[in-house]
């Protein structure tokens, strides 16, 4: 806990229904802090608009060719815009406004293929009732992670007269057969029976369909590739002689899917678990009760085959012609999947394997030989590029693979968790690429840092604001593949009016940096989403990547006890508002590039505006380049309007080119009659060393 | 010969009961048709069995007079201990009331004194004087600077400690009999241990005779101890009879030599037999099978006694299964009358609480006395065997013994989650193979995959080797860790063999620091047998050791090797645990101690039982049906005039105390109380609670015994009686809350018009099943009327009166034994 509060900007927790009909109109309402004057919401498609009704009540509609997935909403208010929620766009009918009860008595009836929306109350079980016909197939899931929620349900199905009939404890689906015609009930609780407004979930009964998994998991972008559904009540599915994690029978349904191209945007906009970082699309099973819930596919990059069952021993090994992508699972229990492939004296490969990351609970491992001798054991990396406050670690393992010698060399691929647990779904796919070094970017909001207290462990969700002259940074996680190490420039594009972006880089061998966006004097009131792109040179060529935005969804205070749960958002949206003006504006003096000689000393000298109640002396601290870390502190004092950094260049041995540099601050001040403190950013100072 | 042995032998007789006549008597001593003695150290116990006229064994080896002829080539003194004299042949009898026997001797080299062997013939002697146990030398430390091996385990430290150790001050080899070691010994000099050994003894002799002859540790070829045999092995014995043991040697070389004066006694059960120091054996009073664990020299073996009551059975039931046949076979051959079937009230409330935790409800009861369905009890079984209740009472048992504890604040959601796994797979009924393969070779996060939660407290190999004995295998192995166990076969190698299972358990932190990710690290199962300092490989116990490659998780095999048809100790440990859960004593006593040493009382049983078990694919609800229709399980917990001693043939039902969460869930039901637990829906019996956490905000639970999963014993859950625990139903605030509450049973019964009777019949049905008698009416009845004033002096109104009538009995049925105990 902070003794002293942030600059307030608009915190979203939830948004009750999380989610509506497609074609219709439905009201929401907003709950959260700093929510004054909410009068927008942001969505992060068009086709989904809100108008206000009354204090933290919307209208929203959902135009008919919205398709059906998770969006992202914000609240637009004075202070900013908030952090995301999700919000669903569903194809059947919703119960909103209904209170679920913890009594069989006051059970909510359920018309089948409906969706409730509701928030578990702590220490209880919330109560529906269903019909069902004697062998009748009900499927009954309850999204909460995916939706942003707290709660890990726990669903049971009772018979008319209270009795458990059975229970599902994870993954929020639950498999029903009914024994006989009659009423039953369905219940759900929070795996430790916690509750409360954060505990919302979304309960659909409906008979299908859901899937469990996609084989292969991956295909050729751009291309039409055929796939096979395995699921439940799969509109033509055939019996599939599969058990799923639950030990019910699987159907299942072949498919031929048009996969989209990498760059095709509208395939973004859906909000994706932390674990997909990388390219993919998700897709659902559509049927006339309603579609399914999405599941991802993977972006092949090389020529994708399937694995052939007998391949576990080294002797039947499967072999292979590399560069190439091989789909398989981790089945049954304790499974092994071996395979053979040549490779030529200095040939290097990197081998990946996709499984964690497309949301399978599993945790590959490669074994690299060659003719029974070991060459490497790969395990995950510990490696995270986003730290504790935004992990991005998964359990999927990658390994760089130079071949000594000529020969035929063998990888066997085997899931840490699977020794005694026999489920289809944990589906893989092994990449043996070329070295194609690479990247992709996170870009993140993340609360000022806590100058009280430097070991402050926690983390929050984050909105945007930037008033008349603010400047707010933004940090940008970089993912980096295959050894690339190089810099990577980042810049940002579609930005409103008023708001400007000087690229800054992420320096050679770093996995983050800083983007600051800086207001003008006086813009226009906006709330809209920015692209943040990388570019970097790779090899002879220049590769560019836009930026998944990310947020933080909970606050955590204690990131070495409680895991941070974050994801990755479907736009990076950011407010502007000139009403008021930026606490402390801070720039340079004139708007230009500060030349010079190389080992001369630079001075350049700055402007500082305050406004409202910030009053305190500050000490500049600067930043950018690694080099500048060595540049003292700026005394600044409290009736001050100008002050100057002072580069020794030859001391700070700043290299040739063009550098954006930028100084920050840790300040209180009073702002809406409480104290708050904050970080002030200065505008971005471009400098050119011959 | 010996007049006073024949009057001892008459006196002992009537002491023991009637005196029975022998009708043919046989003398023994090896086995072999003739006894060898060879070398003038030589000794030789003899056994005498006298066969009486009905056919029954008994042992008369001190109650016949011995003989020898011709004289002067052996003598046998009056407890039938044979001494060799000079080279030649002899013929012993033994004689008593005119029938007699004979065995022949040969004696060889009668003047050779054979070169003494250390470990052989010395350090036996530092056992029986206990010198080496635990408590003295033989602890880690020693005993004031002068260390033994612990029960003489190790001998070529021993030698060092005694002949070398301190410039050889212990050992005096030109005058022997003032060595320090002997002199402490016979207490001739201050010992803080007294006097161990006689001076005249034989012991003391070879003593001398060691020290004299140099202290010789032995040669290399000198033969070794290969096993230890027990004469006899089985025997019927009578109430308070009396039996000598012969306790038989046998060395690598071929030879055998008598160790009964230097061998270890000790009964599994003390309330049966008691032994002395030269191995005889005295039943007592109690009927039924004892087993007396033999040690020598690291070497085990067992004597089995069965001690009939000898009544005549004859109102024995049709067996329904196995275990009525078996059950009543021993009860026809220790001649041990059953008690009568239970009425089906008493059957109603025994069988829920055993199988679901609970008592039954007042509708159950009245309509499982009313129903006329001869197939009743079979269909209530599989009712009960079906309902969530089952899956809850069987989760809490299993929990706590896996250690599902809550130590941490964060660990609440593994524990949640693994509470409702086990739960899960009671429910389902999962086989228990695939449940124990599931546990211990569990690999993944917490949440995913819960049964990783064990892993999160049994933390390294010895822990988890040591919890998978006791829980899958009913072994305790845990002092094997340090030297050979003391009553069992295992040693130090099979201990460090059994945790190289273990030493590939891969650990990686998760998003969560405190909960670790489980997984097999790639690399080759081995350990260090820290003793030896040597790696083993992996072995079941006694299995051979495996060759487990790298990339097989050796937690696999060893789950391979424990469901295996044919390993010797996992069926049999769960179908014993779960004997005890319902017949309230395992047919091996402790259910998790199972050794050669501490015998099934029905072995016949266990083995049948273990069979059926696997036969059946690991069902455990098959497991619990069969047992619970059987008759012997629906036997009357009342004992007739025979078997009220009985304590192990199950001739009658052993009633014992509810467990504290069953106790506190009958409590609330009899008294129509809420119970509530933090952070749980209100109604949660505490049959569900998924952890230990909830002991600290209920003193009830605490003080009836609720365990805190600290442990994998079910001995944890502590079923004694206390003053605090008398006090607590007596007089707590707790109590006299769901006592005299508005919405309670109390308040219920006083508002409600039908007449006293009908209310006294249900309550006593919601409290034991069962209608009052006219007597219990007679008085609830007088309690209920009798005018009463209230703080004032004032009378009460009649209602409020009956009130506080129908409080005064509840409070008095809550403390009824009746109530308390499951009969």
């Amino acid at each position: 806990m902070r003794s002293v509060a942030e600059l307030p900007v608009p915190l979203l927790n939830s948004v009750t229904p999380m989610g509506g009909k497609i074609g219709t109109e439905t009201e929401i309402t907003i709950a959260g802090a700093d929510l004054d004057e909410a009068d927008a919401l942001h969505f992060s498609h068009p086709g989904i608009t809100a108008t206000l009704k009354s204090p933290n009540h919307f209208a929203v509609k959902i135009a008919p060719e919205v398709p059906v997935g998770n969006y992202d909403v914000r609240v637009v208010g004075k202070l900013g815009v908030s952090n995301p929620r999700a919000f669903v766009a569903g194809d059947r009918p919703e119960i909103t406004g209904t209170k679920a009860h913890d009594k069989a008595e006051a059970a909510v009836q359920m018309p089948m293929g409906s969706v409730f929306n509701g928030n578990v109350t702590a220490a209880a079980s919330d109560f529906f009732k269903f019909p069902a016909k004697k062998g009748e197939r009900v499927i009954i899931v309850c999204a909460t992670k995916e939706i942003d929620s707290r709660m890990s349900p726990v669903l049971a199905v009772l018979d008319a007269a209270g009795r458990e009939i059975e229970s599902a404890r994870k993954g929020g689906v639950l498999d029903f057969t009914a024994p006989s015609d009659g009423q039953f009930f369905a219940t759900v609780h929070d795996l430790t029976f916690a509750g409360g407004p954060d505990y919302f979930y979304r309960l659909t009964i409906s008979k299908g369909p859901h899937v469990e998994f996609i084989f292969p998991p991956a295909g050729a972008p751009g291309s039409k590739a055929a796939f096979t559904i395995y699921g439940r009540g799969l509109p033509g599915g055939k019996p599939a002689n599969l058990s799923g994690g639950d030990k019910k029978p699987l159907e299942k349904l072949d498919v031929e899917i048009a996969l989209p191209t990498v760059d095709d945007a509208a395939h973004k906009r859906f909000s994706r678990p932390m674990s997909a970082v990388d390219d993919g699309i998700f897709y659902s099973v559509k049927s006339a009760d309603g579609s399914s819930n999405p599941v991802f596919i993977g972006f092949s990059t090389e020529p994708l085959s399937r694995e052939v069952e007998p391949n576990n021993k080294p002797g039947q090994a499967q072999k292979i012609s590399v560069p190439c992508e091989v789909a398989g699972q981790f089945y049954p229990a304790a499974d092994v999947d071996c395979y053979a492939f040549d490779a030529k004296k200095g040939d290097v490969y990197w081998l990946e394997v996709y499984s964690h990351r497309t949301g399978r609970t599993t945790s590959p491992f490669l074994l690299v030989q060659r003719e029974g001798t070991d060459i490497k054991e790969v395990y995950a990396s510990d490696a995270d590029p986003g730290g504790k406050k935004f992990s991005t670690l998964s359990n999927d393992p990658a390994f760089r693979f130079q071949a000594k010698d000529d020969g035929t060399y063998r990888v066997s691929v085997s899931d840490l968790f699977g020794a005694t647990r026999s489920n289809p779904a944990s589906t893989y796919r092994l990449v043996i690429r070329k070295e194609t070094p690479d990247f992709r970017l996170v870009a993140v909001v993340e609360p000022p840092a806590n100058a009280a207290n430097k070991n402050d462990r926690a983390a929050a969700p984050r909105g945007v604001m930037l008033r008349s002259g603010e400047t707010t940074a933004v940090r940008v996680i970089a993912i980096r593949r295959d050894g690339f190490n190089g810099a990577i420039e980042l810049s940002a594009t579609n930005l409103p009016e008023g708001v400007k972006c000087v690229p800054m880089k992420i320096a050679d061998g770093k996995t983050e940096g800083v983007l600051l966006l800086t207001a003008g004097d006086k813009p226009a009131k906006n709330c809209s989403a920015i692209q943040i792109v990388g570019k970097a040179k790779i090899g002879d060529g220049e590769v560019q990547r836009e930026a998944s935005g990310g947020a933080v969804v909970w606050t955590v205070a204690d990131y070495n006890i409680d895991a941070v749960p974050s994801r990755l958002t479907a736009d990076f949206s950011i407010a502007v508002n000139g009403a008021e003006a930026a606490p402390i504006r801070i720039e340079s003096a004139e708007d230009k590039v500060w030349q010079a000689a190389k080992d001369a000393k630079l001075d350049i000298p700055l402007v500082i505006k305050r406004s409202g109640e910030f009053k305190e002396a500050l000490k500049l601290k600067a930043a950018g380049i690694a080099a500048v870390d060595a540049v003292k502190e700026i005394d600044v004092d409290a009736k001050a309007s100008t002050a100057t950094v002072s580069l020794d260049l030859k001391a700070l041995k700043i290299p040739a080119g063009e550098h954006t540099i930028f100084l920050s601050t840790q300040t209180k001040g009073k702002y809406r009659g409480k104290d708050v403190a904050t970080t002030i950013y200065s505008a971005p100072i471009r400098i050119a060393i011959q | 010969m010996k007049r006073p042995s024949i009057l001892l032998a008459c006196i002992l007789s009537f002491a023991a009961g009637a005196y029975a006549k022998p009708a043919a008597l046989q003398v023994e001593a090896t086995g072999e048709p003739e006894l060898m003695l060879r070398g003038k150290d030589a000794r030789q116990q003899l056994l005498v069995t006298a066969k009486l006229d009905d056919g029954a064994l008994r042992d008369f080896t001190h109650k016949v007079n011995y003989a020898a002829s011709p004289a002067g080539i052996v003598k046998v003194d009056s407890d039938g201990v044979v001494t060799p004299l000079a080279d030649g042949m002899a013929t012993v009898t033994a004689d008593v009331e005119g029938v007699s026997a004979s065995l022949p001797v040969k004696v060889e080299k009668a003047a050779t004194v054979e070169p003494i062997n250390f470990p052989n013939q010395i350090v036996p002697i530092f056992t029986k004087a206990s010198c080496n146990s635990g408590g003295c030398h033989g602890k880690a430390s020693g005993q004031n600077g002068f260390k033994l091996s612990l029960l003489g385990f190790e001998p070529m430290e021993d030698y060092e400690h005694l002949v070398k150790e301190a410039r050889g001050r212990r050992v005096f080899p030109a005058a022997p009999d003032n060595s320090l070691l002997l002199m402490k010994g016979i207490g001739s000099t201050p010992h803080g241990g007294g006097r161990r050994i006689d001076q005249d003894s034989d012991d003391y002799r070879l003593l001398v005779r060691w020290i004299a002859q140099g202290m010789p540790y032995g040669k290399d070829t000198d033969p070794k101890l290969e096993s230890v045999e027990v004469l006899p092995k089985v025997r019927t014995m009578a109430l308070n009879g009396e039996q000598q043991l012969v306790v038989l040697a046998h060395f690598t070389d071929g030879s055998v030599h008598d160790v009964t004066r230097s061998a270890l006694y000790e009964p599994n059960d003390k309330s049966m037999a008691k032994t002395e120091e030269d191995g005889r054996v005295t039943m007592l009073d109690q009927p039924g099978d004892v087993g007396v664990m033999v040690r020598y020299q690291g070497k085990v073996s067992v004597f089995r006694a069965t001690v009939p009551l000898g009544q005549k059975v004859e109102n024995l039931p049709k067996p329904v299964n196995f275990v009525d046949e078996i059950v009543f076979a021993k009860l026809r051959s220790i001649g041990m009358p059953p008690s009568p079937d239970s009425d089906d009230a008493t059957f109603l409330r025994r069988v829920s609480l055993d199988i679901a935790g609970r008592v039954p409800s007042l509708d159950e009861t009245r309509k499982f006395v009313a129903d006329a369905d001869p197939a009743k009890r079979d269909k209530l079984i599989d009712s009960l065997l079906d309902s969530a209740e089952y899956a809850d009472f069987f989760a809490n048992k299993w929990s706590a013994l896996l250690r599902n504890k809550r130590s941490k604040p964060t660990d609440a959601r593994g524990n949640f989650a693994f509470h409702s796994w086990i739960r899960d797979a009671m429910k389902a009924n999962k086989p228990y193979d695939q449940f124990v393969r599931e546990i211990v070779a569990a690999s993944g996060e917490i949440e995913e995959n819960p049964p990783v939660a064990w892993y999160r407290q049994v933390k390294d190999p010895q822990q988890q080797l040591e919890d998978t004995a006791q829980l899958f295998l009913g072994m305790r192995l845990q002092c094997a860790q340090c030297h050979h166990h003391p009553y069992e076969k295992w040693s130090q190698q099979d201990y460090y063999s059994f945790s190289a299972f273990f030493s590939q358990v891969g650990r990686k932190p998760s998003a969560v620091k405190e909960n670790e990710m489980i997984f097999h690290k790639r690399g080759v199962a081995t350990a260090v047998n820290k003793k030896t300092k040597q790696p083993v490989k992996p072995a079941g116990l006694g299995a051979v050791p495996q060759e487990i490659a790298a990339d097989e998780d050796p937690r696999i095999v060893l789950a391979d090797w424990m469901s295996d048809k044919a390993n010797p100790f996992f069926a049999k440990a769960l179908v014993n645990r779960y004997w005890k859960h319902f017949f309230n004593r395992g047919i091996v006593e402790p259910e998790d101690d199972m050794r050669e040493t501490n015998p099934p009382s029905n072995p016949e049983l266990l083995d049948a039982l273990a069979a059926h078990f696997v036969k059946s694919g690991y069902d455990m609800k098959g497991l619990i049906r069969e047992m619970t229709r059987s008759r012997a399980y629906q036997f009357s917990a009342m004992p007739n005039e025979f078997n009220k001693n009985d304590r192990q043939n199950f001739s009658r039902y052993y009633p014992r105390r509810l467990p504290a969460e069953v106790l506190y869930d009958a409590v609330n039901q009899l008294t129509n109380a809420p119970s509530s637990f933090a952070g749980l829906p209100a109604g949660t019996r505490a049959i569900s609670l998924p952890d230990n956490s909830f002991n600290a905000g209920s003193y009830f639970l605490v003080v009836f015994g609720r365990p805190e999963s600290s442990s994998a014993c079910e001995c944890e859950r502590t079923q004694e009686a206390s003053l605090a625990q008398c006090l607590h139903l007596l007089n707590a605030k707790d109590i006299q809350d769901k006592l005299s509450s508005n919405s309670g049973r109390s308040a219920q019964l006083a508002a409600d018009p039908r007449p006293d009777d009908q209310k006294l019949g249900d309550l006593y049905q919601l409290a034991y099943s069962r209608q009052p008698d006219s007597a219990e009416l007679t008085l609830a009845k007088a309690h209920l009327d009798k005018p009463r004033k209230d703080a004032e002096g004032k009378p009460l109104d009649p209602i409020a009166a009956k009130r506080q009538g129908y409080e005064d009995v509840l409070w008095a049925i809550l403390n009824t034994k009746e109530f308390l105990f499951n009969h």
